[in-house]
């Protein structure tokens, strides 16, 4: 088994990162959960402010009625981060936002949205979209008629990478929002045997896969990456040797 | 994904027929139809009506509700025959889909003399069967 019942996952266990900007994954071991027993967070309402302008579906744009209340069929702009609701954090802003000096710390967060038919997206970093069609001939955006989840969203933060989101509310009613927001904080490594590493990408060890919602490569997520960790990921390669080799050379680099 | 609410509309008490302002807790200000999402479903579970006399409540739905003079068809429509209240639990649901994003439901009245009347309806929004 590798997730609970809240689908986070197990101590232990392995995660599978799939980077699709780099070809590449970041794999990790679950050292421990740090937030083991309190993983629910009942957040509160989309982040939209009392006469805060947003976007309509049907062009032009409209203010915010309350606070929380996302206007009738419309969206909201770039680069929104969720703030926090304590104090204390790195940034008030971004509240799953990590220093990169926490790069033992991973956080993994699913986000259940209400009312469910809300439409979400992630930008990674916040402010860029990442939905593709027919390479990069199309940008698809919240607005569009595809791109986007329905009331759940799924992702890893990762240390010194803000992610922002658009919501979007396709009904033709002014609706009160709320977020609760299942997170696993772990204290994560990465393992150090690039046989095993081989057998996390190819698939023949078990481990949580998930393909971030990185597309195309932004210079901040990969010098980013680099800071952090040391690499911007394993390349994916089917070739056992050649990919052991590969490996080696990349786990000199690692800084955690 | 779905999302259940209950809609709640009422007549005016002074016109003998009319189309209800829909208001429910997650709705900020009430509206005077649904329009549904391309993609997702409207299911009326289940119906509750309550008046001071004989009321037929309506629900209509129109196929374009963009356009400046909408035509609305009769979808499904519930008799309170005289002072008291209905309520209709459904095994199935009047289903009602948003195929182009611009289809829409509301709900009328039509009484032989004007009382005030109530209905509440269990709505399910999904994209599930």
């Amino acid at each position: 088994m590798i997730t609970d019942n809240l689908g986070l996952v197990l101590e232990n266990q392995l995660i599978n990162l799939y980077i699709p900007a780099f070809r590449s994954c970041l794999v990790f071991r679950v050292r421990a959960r740090r937030n083991r027993g309190f993983e629910e967070i009942p957040y509160g309402s989309i982040p939209v402010a009392k006469d805060e302008v947003v976007y309509t579906l049907d062009g032009g744009t409209v203010a915010v009625p309350e606070d929380g209340v996302l206007p009738a069929r419309s969206y909201t702009p770039s680069s929104k981060t969720l703030p926090s609701i304590v104090e204390g954090v790195f940034d008030s802003k971004d509240m799953f936002y990590l220093s990169p000096d926490y790069r033992n710390i991973l956080l993994h967060c699913k986000y259940y949205i209400t009312p469910a038919w809300i439409r979400v997206l992630t930008e990674v970093p916040a402010g860029v979209l990442h939905n593709r069609f027919q390479r990069d001939r199309v940008i698809l955006d919240i607005s569009k008629d595809w791109g986007w989840k329905r009331g759940f969203i799924e992702t890893f933060h990762v240390p010194g990478v803000h992610i922002g989101f658009k919501f979007c509310n396709d009904l033709n009613a002014n609706v009160y929002t709320f977020i609760k927001i299942v997170y696993g904080e772990y204290e994560v490594e990465i393992p150090k045997d690039p046989e095993l590493i081989y057998g996390v990408i190819v698939g023949k060890i078990p481990a949580y896969s998930f393909t971030w919602q990185y597309i195309t490569s932004e210079e901040i997520v990969r010098s980013t990456l680099l800071r952090v960790y040391g690499i911007t990921g394993f390349p994916v390669i089917f070739e056992k040797d050649k990919a052991v080799k590969k490996y080696e050379e990349l786990i000199k680099n690692l800084k955690v | 994904m779905r999302e259940l609410l209950t809609l709640f509309g009422k007549t005016d008490g002074s016109s003998t027929t009319g189309t209800c302002k829909l208001s429910s807790e997650l709705f900020q200000s009430p509206v005077d139809y649904l329009r549904i999402p391309k993609g997702l479903k409207l299911k009326l579970w289940c119906k509750r009506i309550a008046g001071n006399g004989e009321t037929d409540f309506i629900i209509e739905f129109t196929k374009d509700v963009t356009v400046s003079s909408p035509t609305w068809t009769e979808l499904s429509r519930e008799k309170l025959a005289s002072k008291g209240e209905l309520i209709l639990e459904k095994r199935r649901p009047v289903i009602v889909r948003g195929i182009t994003g611009r289809e829409a439901v509301r709900i009328s009245w039509s009484q032989p003399s004007a009382v005030n009347s109530f209905i509440e309806v269990e709505v399910e929004v999904s994209d599930e069967d």
